[in-house]
């Protein structure tokens, strides 16, 4: 992409254009934005990113992102330590924490099982979350909040299969329409599987 | 349904063409090469955005352009004014590293998110002298014609087989994977991490494949059912032709649940809820399961998954012989019709609507019998045909032009303009 006569103008919006959904288009305009903007603008974003990334690391308990070694829900005492919801992002647990509705525990890994990427579960945390087991007789039940997608149905499957005969309630959260949505705008295959399961009211 | 308009850019040889097109018998003759097939080809393509002729879109697209565009204009199953729009063009115009063609559908002015939302909508069956291939070819050809019945009728089979091809690729891709860490099965050690892996895609790709075949089992049944009607009628009743889908031999039991299905047909026509409604594959998926163990070794030996539906037939024969071994060159042909007309009458059935019939080039091949049952099945609904110029006084069109409405349409000079 070396269309400027200056090699930080191009550096910069190659890094843009690395992000993910940002294309040539979309990350000429943030460089040149970047470059209007009054400097400690420009200099505030710099220094939050590098923040974050010094300061950001993984819980060394559930490997959500935190700023402390082990982060806030871990420490928690007041939380259920008996249930572990296991989700792929960070941004899925701030979604469940919204709910209000779960006290138990964590467990982040990081992405889901697909070959076609290379991604096999030597590359998900889950040997944190066997120590843990291991560790933490209390432990009672886990919940399988992995995404309804090809490779996270396949991530809950084998962890279904990894926990098999440890005695410990293995449980994959119900599909279905999302509450407050239109019928309309909900695609083929869920309504499809809810008419499947429809019950007797 | 009824196609009223059709619109043509850079479509093959019509850089521009504007066609009303009337019900009853369309009939466009002209000589070879004058792109007469091009026309009912656009056509078929509004069905499921692909050709019956060839895989590469870019073959579509007239010379020297990048782009070609099919605009359809059809009274759909409510008898209601319907637009198709498809246009297969550069995304990312103006820029020659990023380009990447894509087919972009629309509906009554609406961008399709999925192509798979374009099945359904217009149904329309061709008949085509490329169709001896349901004969002749490999599996592959057949599995394509069901492939493609199927999803007309029912559009969410098309999101399933996408599915189970997602799967079956990740599959395949572990499948390489292990075959390259000389990875040796060991069958139930629970710290066999790679066969806790592989399992996992087995029990996926198992749910997958059982909903594929549970669709393709009745589907096959019902279309076997009207071949052979359709066979018998052409044939005088002389001879029997038969359908017999070809899965694995675990699956065989699903013929109780075919019978359920008739049933269930009996009782309350197509079923509200589809033939599945209440259905349990649990069993079919074990079986399914226990096979991909047996063949374990040999498929990472292939680093490719060797037993499922993407391994599935049909078997084709004719008075008790494969007919792609045994049978004439008329007899194949007698076959591809009878399959042909089976396709309109099960789409009708299932959809209540009788789709638009595409015969390509297809008097001058069949003898006097097939004929008779071809313009049988063109007096209802609408037909696109297309013929020579001397074919045009044949007696079977004198014949049709008593029952019902014929317009014809001279094709010349890259254009098709009404008698
Ligand atoms: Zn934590």
């Amino acid at each position: 992409m070396a269309d400027f006569d200056t090699p930080y103008i191009n550096e910069l919006i190659n890094q843009f254009g690395q992000l993910p959904g940002i294309g040539k288009k979309t990350a000429q305009r943030l460089a040149f934005h970047i470059l209007s903007q009054p400097e400690e603008k420009s200099q505030g974003l710099a220094r939050a990113i590098l923040n974050a990334c010094e300061n950001i690391h993984l819980c060394n308990i559930c490997c959500n992102l935190s700023d402390r070694e082990t982060c806030d829900i871990c420490t928690d005492e007041s939380r259920d330590q008996s249930v572990i919801c296991v989700v792929e992002s960070p941004l899925d647990v701030a979604a469940m924490e919204r709910t209000r509705e779960y006290h138990g525990l964590y467990h982040v890994l990081h992405g889901a099982i697909s070959p076609m990427q290379d991604v096999g579960p030597e590359q998900l945390h889950l040997r944190e979350l066997l120590t843990r087991l291991q560790k933490n007789p209390e432990i009672q039940e886990i919940i399988l909040a992995n995404n309804a997608t090809i490779e996270g149905e396949a991530t809950a499957t084998y962890i279904a299969r990894l926990l098999k005969g440890t005695g410990i309630r293995t449980t994959r959260i119900a599909q279905g329409l999302p509450m407050g949505s239109n019928i309309e705008f909900t695609d083929e295959v869920t309504l499809a599987k809810a008419l499947l399961g429809r019950q007797t009211i | 349904m009824q196609v009223t308009h059709l619109e043509l850019e850079n479509f093959r040889n019509y850089k521009s063409l504007s066609l009303d097109l009337a019900s009853g018998v369309n009939v466009l003759y002209g000589r070879n090469g004058q792109g007469k097939t091009n026309v009912l080809e656009s056509v078929y393509i509004c069905t499921c955005a692909s050709s019956h002729r060839t895989s590469r879109d870019k073959e579509l697209i007239s010379y020297g352009e990048d782009a070609y565009r099919v605009k359809l204009n059809f009274l759909n199953s409510s008898q209601r004014r319907d637009k198709l729009d498809i246009h297969y063009m550069d995304i990312v115009p103006g820029d020659p590293l990023r380009s990447r063609r894509q087919r972009i559908v629309r509906h009554n002015g609406l961008q399709l998110e999925r192509i798979g939302h374009l099945m359904g909508l217009f149904n329309a069956v061709i008949f085509a002298p490329e169709d001896l291939r349901l004969i002749k070819d490999g599996p592959q050809a057949r599995r394509r014609f069901i492939d493609l019945l199927i999803s007309q009728i029912r559009p969410i089979y098309f999101v399933h087989l996408q599915t189970f091809n997602s799967i079956l690729q990740q599959r395949n891709s572990l499948l390489k994977k292990l075959r390259d860490e000389h990875y040796q099965p060991t069958y139930g050690d629970p710290f066999d991490f790679r066969g806790i892996e592989l399992d996992t895609w087995d029990e996926r790709l198992a749910e997958a494949a059982v909903n594929i075949i549970a669709y393709r089992h009745h589907y096959i049944n019902e279309l076997a059912f009207f071949a052979k009607e359709s066979h018998a009628h052409i044939s005088g009743g002389k001879e029997n032709l038969s359908l017999e889908y070809k899965t694995l031999k675990e699956m065989s039991f699903f013929d109780d649940m075919s019978q359920a299905i008739e049933f269930a047909h009996n009782v309350s026509g197509i079923g509200n809820f589809g033939f599945l409604d209440g259905i349990d594959l649990t069993q079919n998926k074990d079986q399914f399961v226990q096979r991909l163990r047996r063949v374990r070794s040999e498929d990472i030996k292939r680093g490719n998954t060797n037993v499922g539906p993407h391994r599935d037939d049909i078997n084709i024969s004719f008075n008790d012989m494969p007919l792609r071994l045994y049978g004439s060159q008329g007899q194949q042909r007698t076959a591809v019709l009878a399959l042909k007309m089976a396709e309109l009458k099960l789409i009708e059935k299932a959809t209540y609507q009788r789709p638009v019939l595409l015969l390509d080039d297809v008097m001058s091949e069949l003898d006097f019998s097939r004929r008779e049952c071809l313009v049988d099945h063109m007096k209802d609904g609408q037909v696109l045909l297309t013929c020579t110029e001397a074919e045009l006084v044949s007696p079977q069109l004198n014949d049709l032009r008593n029952t019902t409405d014929v317009t014809t349409y001279v094709v010349k000079n890259n254009n098709v303009i009404k008698d």
